[in-house]
């Protein structure tokens, strides 16, 4: 442990009460809150997958009816994207980003507060529209118009939502991108930024270029809804389609914004565990880059049945498979990592290689509906459903699962419960393999997405994918009751943690002190990529 | 704190953070009207 680190012991008091989280200006308790709310909204859109689950277990309507089902797949969406996903990785990043570039805390603490706190107040105004008239949305996440418009009540409120989040992200993007660009440690050259750092200073970037056109696109929205504007209304010399182009144009990026945090992570889990420095630090970060430049191009591979020009539709071709090229040197790396190294199972060791496996098999199902040819045998099918599935649960869940179990005993100072870790880790791989792998099966045989009802011939693989569906959602409980059984107690973790770990964050102690490099420590080439 | 309490080189580094924000926080806002105002007919 440096000096450094603890440097000022006696200054390490805490704001008590309800004032620490409300007005905390702490990168750390900001980092547990965005957690806790990421956790809170991923059982809030589990539920509403275990409904959609339930109402497709056998064909005909059981539960709800398809106005219903439609708000739970478009509001499902949004949830876990916006509510879940994106607040985990900015949970992540508050909590580690500080401490693994040996600053004392973020650029602006001031709003990094209003980040987190504009988010319950959005998620109370999106998920208040179940109550309204009209009900909650339900026309996709993808807020296509006219379809969008059908919405009642709750239209102005899903836009002004969508805003808010917006806000909110770019806030904390400003917050990192300043963080990393003027508070690292002497010494804390860019080549020398932890993987996790890098890939989310590029993700900082990637949101302050695509956010702000979600933003410009639901704006549309609102004033051809209210203000008398024709973007998207063909009766008034507007295009319907521009909205596709624009919500794509952030949306494919949106994909990349999600991902990239959780590549930085297992680039963090996988040398440790692996006993070896990551193999190719330099190529990983370009590839990371390159990922990130290539997502701007692709976009219009969301919507080839709109019918386009043959060279567009050869551009946004290419352009995807050009993206399966810098993602391919990254499993190579981190396979490479892993070759003769002195490797251990632990939890996030197994979340680590569940995610090289399982997203490879996103990944792969992606270049298959990038040939614009046979994109159109699964444009709105199950198929789909699987490909996007296999990325975000197995390849972006696991990644974040696997960050808190491998930060988890730094941040309570206690390890977690191994053997609990590991059922975890089994029951949700096996389950989520039993929940989204037969929805390929489906899809190639035609079931379309997004409706609550389907043929008689789909029913037995839907009877099994929603049973994959139920243990996988009731498996992440094991995962909360590590977390509680962590932060109460349990075995003392030390400053390093695991035996091969690196990095700034593991000179400190375990919990770090409430105000952490208050003193910045030097870094130099050796332990920076030892 | 109060700003009178800041050293200099801490009140540097929060000169240097705001730089940032503020060319940052007009990137952002100029990619979202940019994206409207070309869109209006």
């Amino acid at each position: 442990m440096s000096d450094a680190a603890v440097h000022d012991d006696h200054h390490d008091h805490k704001p008590t009460g309800i004032g620490r989280w409300l007005f905390s200006t702490n990168h750390k308790d900001i980092g547990t809150m965005y957690l806790i709310f990421a956790l809170t909204m991923f059982f809030v859109g589990g539920a509403m997958a275990m409904v959609i689950r339930a109402e497709l277990f056998q064909p005909g309507l059981q539960f709800v009816n398809p106005q219903f089902f439609n708000s739970m797949t478009t509001v499902h969406a949004l949830v876990m994207i916006f509510g879940a996903l994106m607040p985990a990785g900015v949970g992540l990043a508050n909590w580690m980003i500080p401490l693994m570039i040996g600053a004392p805390d973020m650029a602006m603490p001031r709003m990094n507060n209003m980040s987190f706190w504009l988010l319950p107040f959005s998620f109370t105004l999106l998920l208040s529209t179940f109550f309204m008239e009209g009900g909650a949305p339900a026309g996709g996440w993808t807020m296509y118009p006219p379809l969008v418009f059908q919405l009642g009540d709750g239209f102005p409120f899903l836009i002004f939502a969508v805003h808010l989040l917006g806000i909110s992200s770019i806030m904390g993007a400003i917050n990192i991108i300043a963080t990393v660009f003027n508070m690292r440690a002497p010494g804390m050259t860019f080549m020398r930024l932890p993987l996790f750092v890098w890939t989310w200073i590029i993700t900082a970037f990637l949101l302050i270029a695509a956010m702000p056109v979600l933003a410009g696109g639901v704006t549309m929205l609102l004033t051809d809804k209210f203000f008398g504007t024709a973007f998207f209304d063909a009766a008034g010399g507007g295009d319907p389609l521009l909205f596709q182009h624009v919500f794509w144009f952030f949306g494919h990026p949106e994909v990349y914004i999600l991902v990239l945090p959780s590549f930085g992570i297992i680039s963090q889990i996988i040398p440790t565990f692996a006993r070896k420095p990551l193999f190719g630090y330099s190529s990983m970060v370009y590839a990371t880059a390159s990922i990130a430049f290539l997502s701007f191009f692709v976009w219009a591979h969301h919507m080839f049945a709109v019918g386009m020009p043959l060279a567009g539709e050869l551009f946004f071709m290419y352009a995807t498979m050009m993206i399966a090229v810098p993602t391919g040197v990254k499993i190579f790396n981190w396979t490479a990592t892993m070759w003769k190294g002195s490797m251990t199972f632990e939890t996030p060791m197994l979340f680590a290689i569940g995610v090289l496996f399982m997203f490879s098999i996103g990944g792969f199902s992606g270049v298959m509906m990038g040939i614009t040819p046979v994109d159109f045998q699964y444009h709105d099918t199950y198929f789909i459903v699987a490909h996007f599935h296999y990325v975000i649960v197995p390849g972006i869940i696991f990644g974040i699962i696997g960050g808190i179990y491998y930060w988890l005993p730094k941040w309570t100072g206690h390890m977690y419960d191994e053997t609990l870790g590991k059922w975890h880790f089994w029951l949700s791989t096996i389950s989520v393999n039993v929940l989204f792998f037969p929805m390929h099966f489906i899809g190639l045989a035609g079931m379309p997405r997004r409706i609550p009802d389907y043929s008689t011939q789909f029913a037995d693989w839907n009877a099994i994918i929603s049973i994959g569906g139920i243990v996988f959602g009731l498996s992440q409980l094991i995962m909360v009751w590590v977390v509680i059984k962590c932060i109460r107690g349990g075995e003392k973790a030390t400053d390093e943690v695991w035996e091969g770990a690196h990095g700034l964050e593991f000179t400190l102690p375990s919990p770090p002190p409430f105000h952490s490099f208050t003193t910045p420590p030097e870094v130099t080439e050796a332990s920076a990529h030892s | 704190m109060s700003n009178n309490d800041k050293t200099a080189a801490e009140k540097e580094l929060a000169a240097k953070n705001m730089r940032i924000a503020i060319i940052v926080g007009v990137a952002a806002f100029g990619f979202y009207a940019a994206i409207v105002l070309t869109y209006m007919k």
